[in-house]
């Protein structure tokens, strides 16, 4: 039962120096996220989104606006608001299931009911029998599945994701992408958790999204907020899907082309 | 043995499914015999043999009695050495500087506490960083001087000169470890729920252990440097204090003796703690590789 709404927010790097002027990283960012919709922030790198989801998860202040979760602002992280990162961030010290177990201990989860929980995660990413294993062992999709187990334990409100699957190759990328439909499919949409994801795909925000905000460049404003609702588990070869991809990416050209010209 | 469990696999195999992994265990070559393999290890030695069979030439023909007694030929000294180990007293010195160094390394370690309050917190960095980039630059050795005068000549005096040797290299060690911690890391924790304490704790000092322990490594060999050479002027025990001893009787064998022994010894404890890290932290291992 979580909603995330955006208001008003605005993000300015200041400069260093004279000859370094403050950026406007993002201008008056306004959108709502419903109670277990799926949401992906689309635009090209150094629009903002990363920002605006470092924001979200409380890492950075933003300049000017509102993020409210649940109606409270938000403000120092915490694990109402878990992060899967692009670089996965495992603590390479730790097993998988150590891994997975750290924001459990964190939260003072008793030990009894850990085991329980590290088992359910692990199995819904298809990483039984890797408990033992170090994050050096793994490959990289297999280490970002052990991210996202990571942070669906603590069992957040809302589920961040920063470009999750970039870091991936093509293939693994594909298989994962698809792997989150199949998950987003199979759940009961009531016990789905509220989630955002980050990317610069338009086949991976169409193919798992019910809500799509795309961003323009610098300054990072709501171009289109775009609701999806495709059945799933969706096909990229489906012409609704393939209609969707044409009018976002042209949506994406104009805003290049514009800039071009100004 | 393993010849003779590769074989009937090979003939076996042919036209089945196992040919194929038995052709993947063929393509390894057959171990070579014990003598060949020992004589591999040995090559290495090579020029150490030639440069002791140069050494004991030119000490025995060349040099005459009076010379020699400055380069005595390698089976002298290592008469002097079975001399030294069988009355005990070689051993009694390395136990002594063992023990400096051991005691000034314990204390040392309070740069590993220390050296993460610098990293992490920048007030702390802030007012010991002066003091510490002051202090650095003056090497151990110079300490000396007024070291004997504060504690006189024995113990404490060593120690405090092997143990400014040790703590400077783990405490920037230390530092740049905490510095150099993936922001990501300490981010993951946080949106994890981590308070300040578990994340200086369970996620920052276990990121810098790598780090630390290579600190650990180069102070224990500048400790074990400034060790010689503090018990060279301020010892009545030691390896220092034997290699000076001798010279003063003119016993060039002992001499040798003990500058071999500090040199051993100190590759091994160097090897000891690349041994220990390799085996406790498997991962970092994995991450420079």
């Amino acid at each position: 039962m979580s909603t995330v709404s955006i208001c008003n927010v605005s993000k300015v790097y200041p400069g260093h120096g004279s000859k370094d002027a403050p950026v406007l990283a993002l201008d008056d960012v306004s959108f709502d996220i419903r109670d277990h919709e799926f949401c992906s922030i689309l635009g090209h790198s150094g629009c903002g989104k990363t920002t605006l989801l470092t924001m979200l998860a409380g890492f950075e202040s933003m300049t000017g606006g509102r993020i409210l979760v649940d109606g409270k602002p938000v403000g120092r992280p915490s694990w109402t608001r878990s992060v899967v990162f692009q670089d996965y961030a495992l603590f390479p010290w730790l097993t998988v299931e150590q891994n997975v177990s750290f924001g459990l201990e964190m939260k003072r989860v008793p030990p009894a009911e850990r085991g329980e929980i590290i088992r359910r995660q692990l199995a819904l990413v298809g990483l039984t029998g890797f408990e033992g294993r170090y994050p050096h062992q793994l490959s990289g999709g297999m280490k970002q599945r052990v991210s996202i187990a990571r942070a669906l334990a603590v069992d957040p409100k809302v589920l961040l994701m920063d470009e999750p699957f970039a870091a991936l190759d093509a293939q693994n990328r594909a298989l994962m992408q698809e792997e989150m439909g199949r998950i987003l499919a199979a759940a009961d949409p009531s016990a789905r958790k509220t989630m955002v994801l980050v990317t610069h795909s338009i086949e991976e925000a169409i193919l798992l999204s019910d809500r799509i905000i795309v961003l323009t460049n610098r300054p990072g404003r709501v171009r289109e907020n775009i609701t999806v609702d495709l059945p799933r588990p969706r096909n990229e070869d489906d012409p609704r899907f393939s209609a969707l991809r044409r009018h976002i990416r042209d949506l994406i050209h104009e805003d290049t082309r514009h800039r071009a010209a100004a | 043995m393993s010849n003779n469990g590769a074989t009937p696999l090979r003939v076996a195999g042919s036209g089945s499914l196992h040919a194929v992994q038995a052709a993947g265990a063929a393509i390894l070559p057959p171990p070579r015999p014990l003598a060949w393999r020992l004589l591999v290890k040995l090559r290495a030695l090579g020029v150490i043999a030639v440069a002791l069979l140069a050494w004991q030439l030119v000490s025995m023909q060349v040099l005459d009695a009076t010379t020699r007694t400055l380069l005595p030929p390698p089976t002298a000294v290592f008469a002097a050495f079975w001399e030294l180990l069988s009355s005990g007293e070689l051993l009694r010195h390395l136990r002594d500087s063992l023990k400096r160094e051991l005691i000034a390394f314990l204390w040392a370690s309070l740069s590993i506490p220390l050296g993460v309050a610098m990293g992490w917190w920048r007030a702390v960095n802030e007012q010991l960083d002066p003091i510490i980039e002051m202090l650095r630059p003056v090497p151990p050795l110079a300490w000396i001087p007024l070291s004997i005068l504060w504690f006189g000549i024995g113990d404490t005096q060593n120690q405090f000169i092997i143990f400014l040797g040790i703590f400077f290299p783990i405490l920037l060690n230390t530092i740049s470890g905490v510095r150099g911690v993936d922001p990501n890391l300490v981010r993951a924790a946080r949106c994890l729920g981590a308070s300040e304490w578990a994340i200086l704790w369970r996620v920052v000092v276990r990121a810098a252990l790598p780090s630390i322990v290579t600190g650990i490594r180069v102070g224990l060999g500048v400790g074990w440097m400034a060790l010689v050479a503090a018990e060279l002027v301020g010892a009545s025990s030691g390896l220092g204090f034997l290699i000076n001893d001798a010279r003063t009787i003119l016993r060039t064998d002992y001499i040798i003796v003990g500058m071999a022994t500090i040199g051993v010894v100190g590759l091994a404890i160097d090897r000891t703690i690349r041994e220990i890290m390799k085996r406790a932290l498997p991962w970092s291992r994995a991450l420079q590789g």
